[in-house]
Parts: C-alpha cells; structure tokens; sequence
C-alpha cells in the first residue's frame, strides 16, 4: 500500500509537470475530497516570482481521488479531506493532509486562509 | 504503435467478414499466462497475438470501426443512446450562455459567465416544469430530478440543453451548495463568476454517470469539481450485485448489438468482456469462484495479443500478470492500456472526430464497466 502511495505521488507530480507552463519553480495542488465528490486547484510561481494558476486537468483529479480511495481503503475511520502537495522544479515535494469538515458552499473562505498558509505574500 | 496501426489502417478492406462474432475457445483451453510472458512485448505469444487479436474482432479493427461510424448514423442494434438534441450541436442563448450536445445529442456542457436571477421560478413555465420532470426519458432513474447544468436561478434554460437526470441527493446537496457557493459571490456586488458544467457519461445511456464543474470567482485560480451522479452506477461491493443488473444488461445490450451488426470494434470487444465477466461473478453468487476464474482467465488470455500491440503494452501486460497474481489487481488495467492503445490510434486516424467520440464513449462504457468488476471482486 505505501508503494502505491509513492506511485501516486509521483503521478501527480507527472501531471503537475504536464500541464505547467515552462518556467515553473513552484507549484501547489490544493484538493479536497469527500465520499461522491471532490475538488482540484492549482497555483504556481513562476521564474519572476509571480504566481500564477493553471486550469487543473481532470486526471490530477483522478490521482487525487486514487489517493484519497486509497486512504479510505488503509483506514476507513480516518480519511483525509484535504490535502496540498507542493512541488519544486528539481521534484521534492511535501504533502499536508487535513481532516476537518468540507462544506462546499464555504470552499471560498478556504481558500483564503489556504493561500495564505501556503502561497507567498503577493 | 496503436491497436489499430498494428492491425489494420482504417478504410482498409476487412480480412474477414461474418454475421457473428468467431466464437472464443471454452475457457478451460486457455494456455496458462504468465506475467513475465506478457510484460515483454518483444515475446510472441501463440497463437500469435496479433492473429488472435484480429480473430477475436471479428476481423480489421478497422473495419470494425467504419462498422460503428455507420451504426451510429443507422443504429439498427438499437443500443445507441438517442439524446433529444441535435447532434454535436452548439446554441449560444440570449444570456450569453453556451451549451453543447455530443454526436448522441445528449447535453454535454453548459458555461458561460453567471448572472443572478432574481426571480427563478417565475421564469419556469408549464413546458419547463415537464421538461424537467422528463429529463433522462427511460434511462431516468426514480430516485432521479431533473438536473439543471447550470441553475434556473442564474437564468439557466429549463430545457433539454441544460436538463439531465440527476440524483434527488445530489441536485439537492453538492450540486446545490456548489451554486449557494457562486450565489455567496454574486449577490456580494461586484462579485464574477465564469462556470462550466459538463456532463459525463459512462455508459450508452441518456444519464450522466458524474458532472465536471469548473468554476472560477473573481478571476481568481478555477476550482476543477467532480461529482458522481451515484445511485444507477454505485455499487461498488458484492453485496450490491442485485443493483448491479441494470449495467449487466446494459453491457448485454451492447454485446447483443455487435453481433447483430456483425462487426465488432476492438473496444466494444472489452465491453463485452466486462459483461462476460460481471455474469460470471454473479453465476457464482456474488463471489470469486469456479466461473469468474475461468471467464477472467478467457478474457485476460485474449487481451493479452492486444496489449501487445498497444502503446503502453508492456503496462498493460504487467496488469495482465497481476491478475493472475491475485484477482483484486483486476481487469481495469488491462482494459485501460488496450483502450488507450485504441484511442491513440483513432486520434491519429483519417476517421474523424465522430469516430473518436464514439471510441471515447464506448472506453468510458468499458471503463465503467471494468470498474464494476474491480469493485465485485474487491469484496
């Protein structure tokens, strides 16, 4: 189970690679994940410093949902509901996982206090 | 080297024509597999595995493919979905909104840049009120509504355009909080939202097996949401079997229709495969027993010549070895690198888009399909 956790890591990391735009240094995917349905955002910096966003491909969702399944099958009494993998452009990477509830209808003020936690100061 | 490059270009004449399928040797004949056999693409395989790949498609993939192009325009099987839209239509309304409709003429996507209604259900007359209470016609489920893509109360249509059979659960929670959420932003003042709704299917049918909502507010990075239109397509353990046959029969429908039709395409072949295996697992009550072991063994043995040929084969054989290895590492695999393999092939080819879609939706139908059978044999 923890090789298919290593697998999935780096397939996000594929698909974060793939759909960056050249010149990327940094890049963070924010996804949130419950039973039937779940989210994917994701931010980068580029080379001047200035971060960016792209449209999130579907499979990182699929990878992302592949992760939390994943979870769900190692133990279904504590699942994540939210994790932010981070990925530099030499390819180390850090993943956070949160458990708290996920109403969708407050996925804005989320988001606010996401970014402040992880993105830099714009 | 795609599925079909390794078999036969498209348009080119078939090998073999028949008004059925060959028949597949009894299971019990299938020469053991190995994983290590099947991993190397370099290693040929007897019978050899192109042979057995062409054999089994009831001739040229190619062949098989125009077949479909045609049933799609004359569907005599009758397992085509037929969507109440024009087909791969697009319709711009007069609030700027776009909705389009794939080659089946179901509603595929709705977006544009969202404006609050201020009085929704005035809006909704006595022929919006029917169309959404007909949404789906008999793929609709009971425990279904009429799903809007994008809500009345943005001035979203109330007709087929915008209309799918949604689950009550779903139109009524997630999808919901979804628009309370773009609503939150709206009635800020000075607030925009940009929001795409797309509908999956997964299946032959008119009901989305889950929506891709991609929303974005205030210019800010786009929120990529995924949610299961659960209920028809979510059973995902033996105890569910019972629920299950409803898909059973739709991948009968499909297996039925090709040997009317008497052409089988290469990804439809996997779909009746699925089936194959679905009916095995429930011979045996729900369980991994005497007829699911011999069935897989059957299917996995035929696909293996085709991983061969697909692109990403080895993956696929890997997959193949895994099965053996122990049932829970499943046929989606396999089903998946082949029709990868297929699809890659298709991309390239002089068929056209129509052909592509049709391909999609079939692998999205075998998808499904293969991960039906994983969730059976998780148990």
């Amino acid at each position: 189970m923890l090789d298919r956790y290593a697998e999935l890591y780096e397939e996000i990391a594929r698909e974060l690679q793939r759909a960056l735009p050249e010149g990327w240094t940094k890049t963070w995917a924010w996804s949130e994940m419950s039973a039937n349905d779940g989210s994917v955002v994701v931010y980068y910096l580029d080379a001047a410093g200035t971060v960016g966003w792209i449209q999130p491909p579907l499979a990182l969702y699929d990878r992302f949902r592949e992760l939390n399944n994943a979870a769900r099958r190692t133990n279904p009494a504590l699942v994540w509901t939210s994790a932010t993998f981070t990925l530099d452009a030499h390819g180390a990477f850090d993943v956070d996982f949160g458990y708290d509830p996920i109403p969708i209808e407050e996925e804005a003020d989320r988001r606010a206090a996401w970014k402040i936690k992880y993105l830099p100061h714009e | 080297m795609s599925v079909i490059d390794s078999v036969a270009a498209p348009g080119s004449p078939p090998q073999q024509q028949r008004s059925t399928p060959p028949p597949k040797p009894p299971a019990e004949k299938q020469p053991p597999l190995q994983a290590d056999t099947v991993a190397r693409a370099d290693a040929p395989l007897q019978p050899s595995p192109l042979d057995a790949f062409v054999a089994r498609n009831g001739g040229a993939a190619g062949v098989g493919l125009d077949a479909l192009k045609g049933l799609a325009a004359g569907d005599p099987t009758g397992w085509f979905p037929k969507g109440p839209l024009p087909t791969n239509a697009t319709m711009t309304d007069e609030h700027g909104y776009t909705y389009k409709s794939d080659m089946f003429g179901r509603p595929v996507s709705a977006s544009g840049n969202l404006k609050s209604n201020p009085n929704p259900t005035g809006t909704r007359d006595a022929a919006a009120k029917r169309a959404q209470a007909n949404a789906g016609g008999a793929d609709r489920l009971a425990t279904d509504d009429g799903g809007h893509g994008l809500a009345n109360r943005f001035f979203g249509r109330s007709d087929a355009w915008n209309l799918t059979p949604q689950d009550t659960n779903l139109n009524h929670s997630a999808y919901r909080s979804v628009e309370n959420g773009w609503a939150k932003t709206l009635d800020k003042g000075g607030g925009s939202v940009t929001a795409e709704s797309r509908a999956v299917y997964d299946q032959p049918t008119l009901r989305p097996t889950s929506y891709v909502v991609t929303s974005s507010t205030n210019g800010d990075a786009p929120t990529l949401r995924v949610m299961e239109n659960r209920a028809n397509a979510g059973f995902s353990s033996a105890s569910d079997v019972g629920k299950s046959e409803a898909f059973i029969k739709t991948m009968g429908r499909v297996s039925e229709g090709l040997e009317v039709a008497g052409k089988v395409a290469a990804p439809l072949a996997v779909a009746a495969d699925a089936y194959r295996l679905g009916s095995a697992v429930q011979q045996d009550g729900g369980t991994i027993g005497k007829h699911t072991v011999e069935t897989a063994g059957s299917v996995a043995g035929g696909w293996a010549g085709a991983a061969v040929g697909a692109e990403g084969g080895a993956e696929a054989g890997a997959a193949v070895g895994a099965f053996f290895g122990g049932v829970g590492a499943v046929p989606g695999a396999i089903v998946g690198g082949v029709v990868g393999g297929v699809a890659g092939g298709l991309a390239g080819s002089e068929l056209g888009t129509d052909t592509v879609q049709l391909a999609e939706s079939a692998g999205g139908a075998i998808t499904s399909a293969a991960k039906s059978v994983m969730g059976w044999f998780s148990k």
